[in-house]
Formats: structure tokens, sequence, C-alpha cells
């Protein structure tokens, strides 16, 4: 599930940087506005989960991404 | 040979609707600059003919260009062959008359799926920085119906039209990467579509708007070589239109 996620996270943010749950996302070059707002659409279309703007300004790491999906 | 040549050695290119008309002329003359070309179209003998020409430089692929999984694994087989894309052409799109009062609504739609939904799921796969290099360059076919309508065309106008509108918006997705993508709008160029489209057309009008008379596929490839190439790398979400004057 985790591997699943980092995947598709991967693919959404199109960056070649190898991620991991602690990886930080303002250390990632690719983490900008487009991937911001693709990762709410991401979490809408794979995860069906409603995501705040608020939610993923608050996100840190991949592991924070993933916890406003999972479950 | 023209005055102007381009020099793709080393470069790799999709090319969709590569089976006849623009899309064909797009990938011989790309391989003929050098270029290893990845052909996409459904008619398999007719891109066999094509890759007979170069058997070196073109790959092909028969598939559905609205069949996107099977375009995105088309796609990545080229890429791990051959390497990331320096852009791609989509040139697919079918030439169908939709009086507004009797039309066939599958035929439509059909319509919009080839030139502007493939189109867009064309970018998505070939975007990718898996799939591409920074800078790479895109180039999707769109027409003078776009501004100029004609009766019987309403379908084929607004998908043109999609597609001069998402190019702007795409051009500012992918400009991070230092991507570029544009719209060619050509006039009446002589192709198997249109062709087929004449024996429907009020030509007499279309003539008397083509001040230099009807184009040949090549008085368009030009222009697209010129925007894949490192002399347009300050060109992007702009609409061109080549039309031997029709817009005039």
């Amino acid at each position: 599930m985790e591997q699943k996620f980092i995947e598709e996270l991967t693919e959404t943010i199109d960056t070649e940087e190898t991620l991991a749950m602690d990886t930080v996302l303002d250390d990632l070059e690719d983490w900008d506005s487009l991937s911001f707002v693709s990762f709410i659409s991401m979490a809408n279309t794979s995860y069906n989960k409603k995501v705040s703007a608020e939610q993923v300004r608050e996100a840190v790491t991949v592991a924070d991404l993933y916890a406003l999906v999972k479950g | 040979m023209g005055q102007v040549t381009f020099d793709f050695t080393g470069c790799r290119f999709v090319v969709t609707g590569a089976s006849s008309g623009m899309g064909c002329a797009i990938a011989r003359e790309l391989a003929l600059a050098g270029a290893d070309v990845l052909a996409v179209a459904r008619r398999e003998e007719k891109l066999r003919i094509l890759q007979a020409e170069f058997p070196e430089r073109i790959t092909i692929a028969a598939v559905d260009v609205c069949d996107k999984e099977k375009v995105g694994e088309a796609v990545c087989n080229f890429v791990q062959a051959k390497g990331k894309l320096n852009g791609g052409i989509h040139a697919a799109g079918i030439l169908g008359i939709t009086p507004l009062k009797q039309h066939d609504s599958k035929m439509a739609r059909k319509i919009m799926d080839v030139s502007f939904w493939a189109g867009m799921d064309f970018l998505q796969i070939c975007t990718k920085a898996a799939v591409s290099e920074k800078g790479a360059s895109y180039v999707l076919f769109s027409s003078v119906d776009a501004i100029a309508g004609e009766k019987g065309k309403f379908a084929y106008s607004s998908a043109k039209m999609a597609v001069n509108s998402a190019v702007k918006s795409i051009a500012k997705e992918i400009a991070r990467r230092g991507q570029r993508v544009n719209s060619i709008l050509p006039g009446w160029v002589q192709t198997n579509m249109t062709k087929e489209a004449a024996e429907l057309t009020d030509m007499a009008s279309i003539m008397e708007r083509e001040l230099l008379g009807v184009g040949k596929p090549e008085d368009v490839t030009g222009q697209v070589l010129f925007l894949l190439s490192d002399r347009a790398t300050w060109i992007t979400g702009t609409n061109v239109v080549v039309d031997g004057g029709y817009l005039a």
C-alpha cells in the first residue's frame, strides 16, 4: 500500500528523485503549486478522499501526505 | 531540398496519425533529418510502407490513438529501446461533416475524441519526466476551422479550438522543465482526409480564400519541424497559422 502510494505520488509530482516516507516535500524541486493541486486531484480520484489545500499545506513529509489518503 | 534543412540526429519523436497525410510527411521528414521516430497509427500496412523507407530510423506501433493504455505502452517501449523523447506530434484527426440539424452524434464525439482527448492523453504520456528530456517540444494539430467556421463542421471546429485553448494551459504546466507545446493551424491541404471531405464541401468558396492555392503536406511540415527544433526554444503556448492566406 505504502509502496503503491509512493509510486503514484512520484508520477503525480513527476519527479525523477527517489521518494521515501521521510522525504521532506520542500526539499523536492518538483513539489510546486502544480504538484500541490495534482496531489489533491490524486487523493480524490485514486483514494476517494476530499483533501483540503490547508491539509496539504500543513504536510511536511511524504508520510504526512500518505496519512491524508489512507484508511 | 529547400533552403532550410534540419538536423535532428540523436533526437527521438513520437508522431500520431503517421500512416497518412501530414503525420506521415512529418515522420518521413524527421527520419530524413536523422531522428528516431515512433510512428503511431491504426493501419499497420501503411505504417510498414513508411518503415520500409527508413528501417533504421522508424519504429511503428499499430494502435488506436484513443487507446491511452496501448499508446502509453508503445511510447514506453520506444523510450526503453531508444532513449527519452525530444518531443511529439499529435497529427491524428478525422474530418467528419456534422450538419447541426442532422448529424451523427457518435461521429461528432469521435472527432473530439481523436483530435482533442487523445491529444491530451498523448501529452500526459509524453511529457512525464521519466519519458521525455527537458526542453522537449510538442505540436498538436489544430486547423483554420478553429477560427473560421464552415457549414457542417461544428464538431471539427470545436475540437480544433479546444486544442488551441488547451496548449495555452498546458504550456504553463510543462514550462518548469523547459518543455514547450504549440498548436498548428493548417489551411486546406491536399491529403486523403481532405479529399473525402471535399466531396461534401463547397470547395469554390474555400479555393477563393486560399490565396496561395491548395497546400501540400510539405507546406506545413517545415513549420512543424521548426517548432520542434532548437530555433524555437522561446515559442510556447501559441497557435501557429500556416494556411496559404486562408484567414487573411
